[in-house]
């Protein structure tokens, strides 16, 4: 079926902020849906204002960070402090909307009057994401903070960095990016029951919860074995050598990973068979584990004259599982990257070509489609015209008022 | 919620057929998870994957895996190889049956056995494939090997973790095939639910660096519009000419604190932390009477003479959680609306008080080892909805006989003489 999407005809009302709702909206976004992003512009997203932004200048428009997380979406600006938009985005949500996305600390909603108990009764088959830090129930649940803080709260900085250094950051609100998945898997799964059963669905997500869900073996070895997981930099219980080797350059590094004797031959010949890896203490995998800080340097000593993509074909080509430590910048050059089509240039309003973070797998039949993010208020028009059905009298109070607002740049 | 009274599993009419190994494990799980009827198909003797530790107890058996029990949930376990012509034909018959199909084989490996996913539309033309790789089905590097620390290397996420005088490091606990495994799950049900809305069928192709991509937040622009690459920065953060730390000690560890001031949540988390500081008689008269409304990172991020004033400040905020535990600190911030964080051990994940209230923990059944053990709970919770983990991790070939012959009909002779083939 030529030029359908997934979600063709979804309709997505996205109260989502900053990370995790966004992103997860966007997901419906990018594969058909009819996505309304509500923001305020006298209270506008954090991210609207945060790096990158086109030409290093801030903006409310010109911030790709916000962007890549509302792609292909439509913006409302709407001051949800006047009763005025409080009813309009409800009329949104029950005569419009199949999905209503929000990321609030509990009770926000309710006091807007568009809980899920409220709009479900107008609109029952409704299928309503509530996604926040620690989840809608228990002692901790109005508690609020970035994903940093899920992240430690997870367990994620404890456990990452090196043996003999205290715990490290890892980039990022990290557990907004594992979140979204899951929430795209529920959203999907409500969708799918819906069809089949035409009833609507509130799902209640907790980005903590959803931050341990990667790390479930490490949670199983403490609750059975009762072992915490300790640092241990870019090492592996099942592979010697398994490190990032220095290579030549300035902040040029590769990662190899060594799990078989078959793959520790390879390298050995990669390498020109070298005297030191004919040592028989390197020969079995426990003697190499016994010796792994002498392996890594030695290692290291062959890698570091040598250049990182070059390195990497070789020891592909020979079977070895080996990949350059790549930034930012490299991945915009990454040839598979490229043949992937995932860096998407979309035309914005006001930006013009934009970078935009793509799609991470494709649908033969249906591929989805990142298109701009919107200015702040760009579809106030459409919306309440099309969608609402408000006069051009109502439209022009409401703008008066305040009630509606645009984002000036 | 009493036992007896389940709601339904959303995904219960549906079954998946899982080939994978463990870069893409996850996603039969989670489906599973949500009520999929998940087959995971092993080869005779079962998945290498078994092999991967930890272990129950430290026994390293191929039964005793606790990689393999935490991934494999909610699915039941046959063996079929794949390499021989009575398995292949087990394998199209099972496809007749089922839903969606996920693998994790190298480009063209199924295709080779004339089972790729033409191959499968002949046998069920709505068919669903997942195929999940390190790369991708085609392209310069479909044929490249890497599992999480060269998907994490040339994701790009590595460069970006870890102390500055070190190399880039990974994530501690591996992570690339558990997001690769949630993001193929949603795309198979995406997939899914448009074959319910049109009939249509079609192939999923996952790249796992391009998952391992979207790790990096707002890092991926910065060269296109900044000029610049983002880099690893240990405990702290920089903006232009400052360095801002993210983690403080504290009496029994570390947390994350941002302490910023502006408007918003930003002002309200540091104005309480220097009231608590002040409770304590550890806050200077400077952090007292500072305007934070005012107090802008963007500015302080041009002044060359910045680093000197929040080195003050930082190093007061140190010796103030030097006298305070980690919960002590939870507490209080989420008391005071603090953007404020303990650096939890996985011990202190476990014993969270949310998780438990939240009834987060499932227990499993493990018959074979006498035990009940408690597993990572849901992805989130329906109102009208079951979702969780439904029973533990297949053993080898343990529904081999429920599969083979009671729901396809083979006999106990044909079982026997398949066994003796290699061919199950």
């Amino acid at each position: 079926m030529a030029g359908s999407r997934v979600f063709d005809g979804i309709k997505v009302v996205d109260f989502g902020w900053i990370g995790v709702g966004p992103i997860s909206a966007k997901y419906m976004a990018d594969h058909g849906a009819t996505v309304i992003r509500v923001e305020s512009a006298s209270r506008p997203d954090g991210l609207r204002m945060a790096a990158p932004n086109k030409d290093a200048t801030p903006g409310i428009n010109r911030s790709q960070f916000f962007a890549s997380f509302n792609s292909s979406k439509l913006s409302l600006g709407l001051n949800m402090a006047h009763p005025q938009a409080r009813a309009l985005a409800k009329r949104l949500c029950v005569e419009w909307a199949d999905v209503v996305v929000e990321g609030f600390t509990p009770k926000a909603m309710q006091a807007w009057g568009l809980h899920y108990e409220a709009l479900s009764k107008e609109n029952p088959g409704l299928i309503m994401l509530s996604t926040c830090q620690l989840g809608q129930t228990g002692p901790y649940n109005m508690y609020a903070g970035y994903g940093n803080m899920a992240a430690a709260l997870g367990g994620y900085y404890d456990f990452s960095g090196w043996p003999d250094r205290p715990p490290v950051m890892i980039y990022g609100a990290y557990t907004d990016l594992i979140t979204p998945h899951i929430n795209a898997t529920l959203l999907a799964t409500a969708l799918i029951h819906r069809e089949r059963t035409g009833q609507g669905m509130w799902i209640d997500n907790s980005q903590f919860e959803s931050g341990l869900f990667t790390a479930a073996p490490a949670l199983l070895d403490y609750t059975v074995n009762g072992r915490v997981a300790q640092r241990r930099g870019n090492r592996d219980e099942a592979g010697a050598p398994h490190g990032v080797y220095p290579c030549a350059g300035d902040e040029r590094w590769i990662a190899i990973e060594v799990f078989t004797d078959e793959a520790w031959r390879s390298l050995c010949r990669a390498m020109g068979d070298p005297a030191w890896s004919r040592d028989p203490k390197f020969a079995t995998f426990l003697g190499r584990k016994k010796h792994e800080d002498e392996l890594d340097l030695l290692v290291g000593e062959w890698t570091r004259p040598r250049e990182a993509y070059d390195l990497m074909g070789r020891l592909q080509a020979a079977g070895v599982p080996a990949g350059v430590v790549q930034k930012a910048s490299d991945l915009h050059e990454d040839p598979q990257v490229q043949h992937r089509g995932f860096f998407v240039w979309a035309e914005h309003t006001e930006c013009g070509p934009m970078p935009y973070d793509g799609l991470e797998f494709i649908l033969s039949k249906t591929p989805g489609e990142v298109r701009a993010a919107p200015c702040l208020g760009e579809h106030n028009e459409y919306v309440l015209k099309e969608i609402l059905h408000v006069s051009d009298q109502e439209l022009g109070d409401l703008v008066v008022e305040g009630v509606i607002e645009v984002g000036e740049g | 919620m009493a036992e007896g009274q389940e709601r339904p599993f959303p995904l219960s009419p549906f079954r998946v057929l899982d080939l994978t190994d463990e870069q893409g494990s996850v996603c039969g799980k989670a489906l599973g998870d949500l009520g999929a009827d998940v087959i995971k198909i092993e080869p005779p003797g079962g998945d290498p994957a078994r092999r991967l530790g930890p272990f129950y107890h430290d026994e390293p058996d191929p039964e005793k895996s606790l990689h393999w029990f935490a991934w494999n949930t909610s699915k039941r376990g046959i063996t079929l190889n794949l390499e021989t012509a009575d398995g292949r034909a087990l394998f199209q018959r099972l496809v007749h049956t089922a839903d969606i199909v996920v693998e994790s084989f190298p480009p063209e490996h199924l295709a080779r056995l004339n089972l790729g996913y033409e191959d499968l539309t002949r046998i069920k033309p709505d068919i669903i494939l997942t195929s999940i790789t390190p790369f991708g089905q085609t392209g310069p590097y479909a044929n490249y090997k890497g599992s999480d620390l060269v998907l994490q290397a040339m994701g790009g996420y590595a460069y970006l973790c870890g102390d500055e005088d070190r190399p880039p490091v990974r994530v501690g606990v591996p992570q690339v095939a558990a997001h690769a495994g949630l993001e193929a799950a949603a795309a198979s049900l995406f997939a899914l639910f448009h074959r319910l809305r049109t009939g249509e069928g079609q192939h999923v192709d996952l790249s796992m660096q391009l998952v391992a991509i979207w790790q990096l937040m707002n890092a991926t622009p910065f060269p296109k519009l900044q000029g610049e690459d983002m880099k690893r920065q240990g405990q702290y953060a920089r903006l232009g000419y400052i360095r801002r730390r993210s983690l403080y000690e504290c009496k029994d560890g570390w947390v994350v604190g941002l302490f910023y001031g502006g408007r918003g949540i930003s002002l309200v988390s540091t104005q309480a932390l220097v009231r608590w500081m002040d409770e304590e008689g550890m806050a200077s008269q400077e952090l007292k009477e500072k305007d934070w409304a005012s107090w802008d990172m963007a500015q302080m991020a041009q002044d060359p003479n910045a680093q000197e004033e929040i080195d003050r400040m930082e190093a007061a905020v140190m010796a103030f959680f030097r006298t305070k535990t980690k919960a002590e600190i939870f507490e209080r911030a989420f008391r005071d609306r603090m953007l404020l964080a303990p650096a939890n051990t996985i011990k202190d994940v476990v014993e969270h008080p949310q998780l438990q209230a939240r009834g987060w923990w499932v227990p499993l059944d493990h018959p074979e080892l006498g035990q009940t053990l408690s597993y990572p709970g849901p992805m989130g919770v329906f109102n009208n909805a079951a979702h969780r983990p439904r029973f533990r991790a297949p053993r080898i070939g343990e529904h081999n006989e429920e599969v083979y012959l009671k729901e396809m009909g083979l006999s106990q002779e044909e079982l026997v003489t398949l066994q003796q083939v290699g061919a199950i």
